[in-house]
């Protein structure tokens, strides 16, 4: 009888948890919506509460949508239920976030986000398991999932304890939007070998002039016509976080910023150490609000290892992003720290696989510099426009060098 | 839970717990799933084999570019209204007959999505594979049918499923889908198996494979799996490759051997080249 009420509580305890989870996962990028949370709370029904894996594995299905929120879904449930990096900032979302949304949308961060404190493992560990309730399961394979569940938060806690929130100014936005409108125009595509129904087209669609026919007794008295699709360019932007680019990252985010704006065919991950998609942040980054880059980590401030970061985005992250119709710009100072030969691979593969490489190095504004780094001389052979961009001018440039490489 | 896992695995499909927990979801909360994953991990077969364990039937919608509402959902047969028009030119409707309906449905030429909505017996599975494959407006046509289960035929009227199909949507990710469609579907990644699961679907799928055997395939192929090819292979590959293994085994040819088989293994040129550089790997199996 005491079991039963243990563990109803448990489960009330857990419902209520469910709804902070589903702000805290939508505060991380999680595109949520009031139909899936149903779904979810419906999926819990069905589900032994009592069996963590079950729930998690549940949860997962149903709140997930890409591989990459597959991926960080584990770490994300791991951290909310055991325990956070940062204590603070999980409560102010899971509390706040009951109270008033829009507030939670709009926060802009302070000075004080930028270091943030360590958790003690053992305590949160401890209230994670007074929390849910959930160890009442008595079998070995319980126990060991506790203990590699533990191990788990031990080594995500360890891996980045450096956890820093960006912000990027917005002083020159309205001039870089005007680059970006034009960068983008200036994209020319093929266009695609599909057809399509088109008033004006150029051939006659059989099939359609005979359905249409039918109102005018058999006579095709009105040609139904087709043309050519036209193909929509896609963005894709890499852009190096690493200490040595930090005094130009602003300009690019605006940029990238702006082309986000113009076009939602935009991607943009950030990469250091590690690579990070961080478009879902782009939305937030209108003017008057700033772009706030936050909980940041490996892919912020460290060193340079391109090569891995194309690795990882052209075979884990996003390898549909990658098609003819994407215009793929690295923002780096090419000075690779990671293995060349992985740089070498990654940039082959982009070249076969996309339409133009624009790789963006603000060093080459300077007089003088020439791409003798091994990495940016590794990198040289697969670009198809290598320019500056050190200030607002540069990017206005960028369209010129797209139309002369047409030309 | 374990159930469907049990009943997967008698029909040769070898499923983890985290795709079990996912399948049992798709049932209970009666929402379509969209099953992502590199090439040759068994996303189409799992509607296959989900098919056979709900003894239903298999609806299969294949996608490709260009495809339309005409071919995946209905179609006037328009030679043979016009020919009803024709032949009733001359007969005039009268208040006792009526003129002709050529709206009918012996006019109508039915395709997958009306087959699985209007299914009357029992729910079946409708597999819409590789949905990637097909344009952006058909995946938009397609948010009516995943999310309210019916389809809209104007001279008809809206159609509603009296069997919610079991929808499983397959995806190689050779471009991004919507947002509005992955909302409506729930989401299951297949990866390449470890060699423990490999092995046990290389002895479901080949019953007279030896068990070293089959553990020696499904290593190299791991092994395989890290060399940066542009196609890697799947265990649709391991299954050929085993098989010609076998053959090899069985065979009293001597010159036969294991570098001969690479053409299970890889599909492009550079991939050949690559293996051929690493043929030590295969070697090993020998």
């Amino acid at each position: 009888m005491m079991e039963t009420k243990h563990i109803e509580t448990a489960a009330q305890i857990f419902f209520k948890d469910m709804n902070s989870f589903i702000y805290y996962l939508r505060a991380e990028g999680y595109t949520i919506t009031t139909e899936e949370t149903i779904a979810a709370f419906r999926a819990l029904e069905k589900l032994h509460l009592s069996d963590e894996a079950e729930v998690f594995l549940g949860l997962r299905t149903v709140l997930c949508s890409t591989r990459m929120e597959r991926d960080r879904f584990e770490h994300l449930f791991t951290v909310f239920f055991h325990g956070t990096q940062n204590e603070n900032d999980l409560k102010d979302r899971a509390n706040g976030s009951h109270a008033n949304r829009d507030d939670e949308k709009e926060q802009k961060p302070t000075e004080n986000d930028d270091e943030v404190i360590e958790t003690n493992i053992a305590s949160e560990e401890a209230d994670a398991t007074e929390r849910i309730g959930q160890k009442n399961s008595s079998d070995g394979m319980t126990e060991k999932k506790e203990t590699s569940f533990l191990q788990a938060v031990l080594q995500s806690q360890t891996a980045s304890k450096q956890i820093r929130t960006v912000s990027v100014p917005s002083d020159h936005y309205a001039d870089l939007l005007k680059a970006a409108r034009l960068f983008i125009h200036s994209v020319r595509l093929k266009p695609s070998r599909r057809w399509q129904p088109q008033p004006n087209g150029r051939r006659i669609d059989l099939r359609r002039t005979f359905r249409k026919s039918i109102s005018t007794g058999g006579y095709a008295i009105n040609p139904a016509k087709f043309e050519r699709c036209k193909n929509k360019a896609r963005f894709v932007l890499l852009c190096d976080g690493s200490r040595s680019m930090a005094p130009y990252t602003e300009l690019f985010l605006q940029f990238a910023a702006a082309i986000h704006r113009e076009t939602a065919r935009t991607e943009l991950f950030l990469f250091s150490t590690e690579v990070r998609r961080v478009t879902h942040l782009l939305k937030k980054a209108y003017p008057p609000h700033n772009l706030s880059l936050r909980n940041l980590g490996s892919e912020w401030g460290g060193g340079t290892c391109i090569g891995e970061a194309l690795t990882n985005v052209i075979q884990e992250e996003q390898p549909q992003l990658l098609s003819k119709q994407t215009v793929f710009i690295i923002f780096s100072d090419g000075l690779e720290s990671g293995e060349l030969i992985e740089l070498e691979n990654g940039m082959r593969t982009l070249k076969q696989r996309v339409n133009c490489i624009i790789w963006l190095n603000p060093l080459k504004g300077k007089s003088g510099y020439e791409p003798l780094a091994r990495g940016m001389r590794i990198a040289l052979k697969y670009i198809d426009i290598f320019a500056e961009a050190h200030d607002v001018t540069a990017f206005y440039n960028l369209a010129q060098c797209l139309r002369l490489r047409r030309e | 839970m374990v159930l469907i896992q049990e009943k997967l695995h008698k029909q040769g499909y070898i499923a983890d717990r985290s795709l079990s927990v996912t399948l049992q979801l798709v049932m209970e909360l009666e929402k379509p799933l969209l099953v992502e994953g590199p090439a040759g991990v068994g996303k189409t077969e799992l509607a296959k084999v989900l098919a056979s364990v709900l003894e239903t039937k298999l609806i299969r919608l294949q996608c490709y570019e260009g495809l339309d509402t005409t071919t995946a959902l209905y179609e006037w047969n328009y030679p043979k209204q016009m020919l009803y028009i024709r032949m009733s030119e001359n007969d005039f409707p009268t208040d006792e007959k009526k003129a002709p309906d050529i709206f009918d449905e012996q006019f109508l030429l039915r395709r997958p999505l009306l087959d699985a909505i209007t299914e009357d017996e029992k729910a079946p599975v409708l597999l819409i594979d590789e949905i990637d494959r097909a344009d952006e407006a058909f995946e938009a046509f397609l948010l009516e049918v995943l999310g309210e289960f019916q389809v809209t035929i104007p001279e008809w009227g809206t159609i509603k499923a009296q069997h919610k199909p079991y929808v499983i949507l397959t995806s190689n990710r050779t471009r991004e889908l919507s947002d509005a469609l992955r909302r409506r579907c729930l989401y299951e990644w297949i990866d390449y198996p470890d060699i423990e699961k490999e092995t046990d679907i290389l002895r479901a799928k080949l019953p007279g494979i030896e068990k070293r055997l089959a553990k020696q395939v499904a290593s190299t192929m791991q092994r395989l799996r890290d060399l940066p090819f542009y196609k890697p292979p799947g265990v649709a590959e391991s299954l050929d490759w085993a098989r010609a293994l076998s053959m090899l085994v069985n065979a009293d040819d001597d010159e036969l051997a294991v570098t001969d088989t690479l053409g299970c293994l890889v599909k492009d040129r550079n991939d050949w080249k690559l293996l051929t550089e690493n043929i030590d790997i295969l070697r090993e199996v020998e």
